[in-house]
């Protein structure tokens, strides 16, 4: 292990996608890099951001210790102490050496299936034409779900659909399910993870978008007064409904009405 | 013969005349010695059971049971059947056999002593007793220490065909053996290793002809892939025409439930697996099932054509919950009708 004072020029993830937080850029205008860059070689494999800062205020020269070992392992192991971002795996996975990407998948904690590898392979190629903010906003856990689609354009459809990350997380569920019963389409037109999750539904949970679709007719079809509520499980696991009911010594005869509505509604859903 | 890469032997068993017996009727490359009941994994573990041999059958909380009691005899089979929770919680195809068997015929004799009334005791809970019996024969053990038992039946459960340790057996009178059935295709598509159809209802002829035992079937787990009516209604039409004027038991039904996490292990190991495709959601017990109404379908259907079929039979359902149970009978069925319905049938 070696220490010097270098003008750094290769790095292992591309300078370009690491972000800079004003905290950090405003301690190493001051202060200079209190922690050295760790480079391997000529190449840099940790301190990207510390790098990043310094340059943008002028400095041409950093601390770097230099350690012996594959890059990208390396990497890997200096990083356990976070959640790497999807960016960053992709791109160190793409100049690990073919012998080593099941080790380097390992210390990044992912899995080495074969649907994860081919994943990571198409990513490596395609995520710079991915918006940064979206790519990088979808954890590691969703990317695992969709790692089976064998349809990369899917893949590409799903990382641009709009949506916060818990619908997302659904949508790559869904199209998990969905996958499992080859029930997938090539395209699929929604524009939003929203109308996705909508979309996937009905392919993958046909039967309970039918009888909850037959249960919502039904309602809408009788005259519930107020006072009468009730509520069935969303996945019929448990038959039967919940009713609430609200009497008042004037209106004793909701039993009544809601046990006419009860019978009306198990004569339409048997599923119920 | 089965072959194994490492054979683990427990050093508190290694001098028992059956770990030498085990030892020799199976090839292994590597041969341990190590301590305690945990598998190291990838081969076969022989070392003493620590808890009971005899248990009530672990059914689900939330599910109705049948009063079921296993012997635990180890863990493990050879068959590699897609759908197999037992896989999950050994590695594959990994089996350990406890050799301590003075113990679980010590257990056997004291439950008889204790419960008053029938006992439906069964081998078939942990793995495939039959599939294990020529390197492990502790179902011929079974059958001896238990043949003047009154008001009993041993039921032994498989997909194997291998019937010669009952046929061989001085009395099977106390016998139920009981073979688990899918249509031939399925058999053949997610049963790895295991007998065919007809190979198994031949040997249930077979056994209860010759030795007078009764028969029992399970239909457990279910699939309902494609043209899965017709599919089992020519299986339930077979198992009538081959076993004609033959007493069985019963026949349970049980549609595929898994909990969770099996499914990343099932994709796993058959990453083309088709026994996922259907709908599933989380019932009450935490177990995962398919849509409830469709299960109900499914019961609905084989119950009916099966109950034709064998009149004399008790047909019942598997680790359902009561909700089930009460919309098929149309009235409530808790778990001491179950039993009752099923000690009715070895009385």
């Amino acid at each position: 292990m070696t220490n010097s004072n270098q003008k750094p020029q290769n790095f292992l993830l591309p300078l370009d996608m690491v972000t800079v937080s004003p905290a950090l850029e405003r301690s190493v205008r001051q202060r200079g890099i209190l922690v050295p860059a760790i480079g391997c070689g000529q190449l840099i494999i940790d301190g990207h951001q510390r790098i990043k800062a310094a340059l943008q205020a002028g400095q041409s020269h950093v601390p770097v210790v230099d350690i012996q070992g594959e890059p990208g392992l390396l990497f890997a192991e200096l990083n356990q102490h976070r959640a790497l971002q999807p960016f960053e795996i992709v791109s160190v996975f793409s100049k690990v050496p073919d012998s080593k990407k099941g080790e380097f998948c390992l210390a990044c904690n992912l899995s080495t299936s074969p649907q994860m590898l081919r994943l990571l392979d198409y990513l490596a190629a395609e995520y710079q034409n991915f918006e940064p903010q979206k790519f990088n906003g979808i954890p590691m856990n969703i990317w695992r779900e969709i790692a089976h689609l064998k349809n990369f354009a899917l893949i590409k459809w799903f990382v641009e659909l709009e949506g916060t990350v818990s619908e997302k997380r659904m949508t790559a569920s869904l199209l998990r399910q969905s996958d499992r019963k080859n029930s997938l389409p090539e395209v699929i037109e929604a524009k939003s993870a929203r109308e996705a999750i909508d979309f996937l539904n009905s392919l993958v949970q046909p039967r309970r978008t039918a009888a909850l679709t037959k249960f919502q007719n039904c309602i809408s079809e009788i005259d519930i007064p107020s006072g009468i509520s009730f509520k069935i499980d969303q996945t019929f696991d448990r038959p039967g409904m919940d009713f609430q009911l609200h009497v008042t010594r004037n209106s004793v005869k909701r039993f009544e009405q809601a046990a006419e509505i009860a019978e009306k509604i198990f004569a339409k859903v048997e599923e119920l | 013969m089965l072959h194994f890469n490492n054979l683990y032997i427990d050093e508190t068993v290694k001098n028992e005349e059956l770990v030498k017996f085990i030892s020799e009727k199976i090839s292994y490359v590597n041969l341990h010695f190590v301590s305690g009941e945990n598998h190291p994994g990838d081969g076969i573990l022989l070392t003493r059971n620590r808890g009971a041999f005899v248990k009530p059958c672990p059914g689900q909380k939330g599910s109705v049971c049948c009063g079921y009691w296993v012997v635990e005899w180890g863990l493990g089979c050879p068959f590699g059947c897609e759908y197999c929770i037992i896989q999950n919680y050994t590695g594959a195809g990994d089996i350990t056999l406890f050799v301590n068997w003075e113990d679980c015929k010590r257990e056997i004799i004291e439950l008889r002593q204790k419960v008053k009334g029938p006992i439906r005791l069964g081998t078939g809970q942990f793995g495939d007793p039959m599939a294990l019996e020529k390197i492990y024969p502790l179902n011929t053990q079974i059958i001896d220490w238990t043949r003047d038992f009154e008001d009993f039946t041993l039921e032994i459960k498989t997909k194997s065909d291998y019937i010669e340790p009952i046929l061989l057996a001085e009395s099977a009178k106390h016998v139920t053996m009981a073979f688990s059935l899918n249509p031939l295709w399925l058999i053949d598509k997610l049963e790895h290793g295991a007998a065919s159809l007809e190979e198994r209802l031949l040997a249930a002829r077979k056994v209860a002809t010759q030795k007078n035992c009764s028969l029992a079937f399970h239909f457990d787990p279910i699939i309902p892939l494609a043209n899965w009516q017709q599919s089992y209604e020519e299986v339930f039409n077979l198992m009538a025409a081959k076993l004609k004027d033959l007493r069985v038991n019963w026949i349970s039904l049980g549609t595929f439930r898994f909990p969770k996490g099996f499914q990343e292990y099932v994709e796993k190991y058959h990453p083309d697996t088709q026994i996922l495709s259907e709908e599933f959601y989380p019932s009450e017990d935490g177990k995962i099932r398919y849509f409830r109404p469709f299960r109900e379908k499914i019961y609905n259907f084989a119950r009916e054509k099966l109950e034709k079929l064998f009149p004399e039979t008790a047909i019942y359902i598997c680790m359902e919950t009561p909700h089930v149970w009460e919309r098929l009978n149309q009235a409530k069925f808790l778990s001491a009708d179950l039993k009752k319905l099923l000690d009715a049938r070895i009385k």
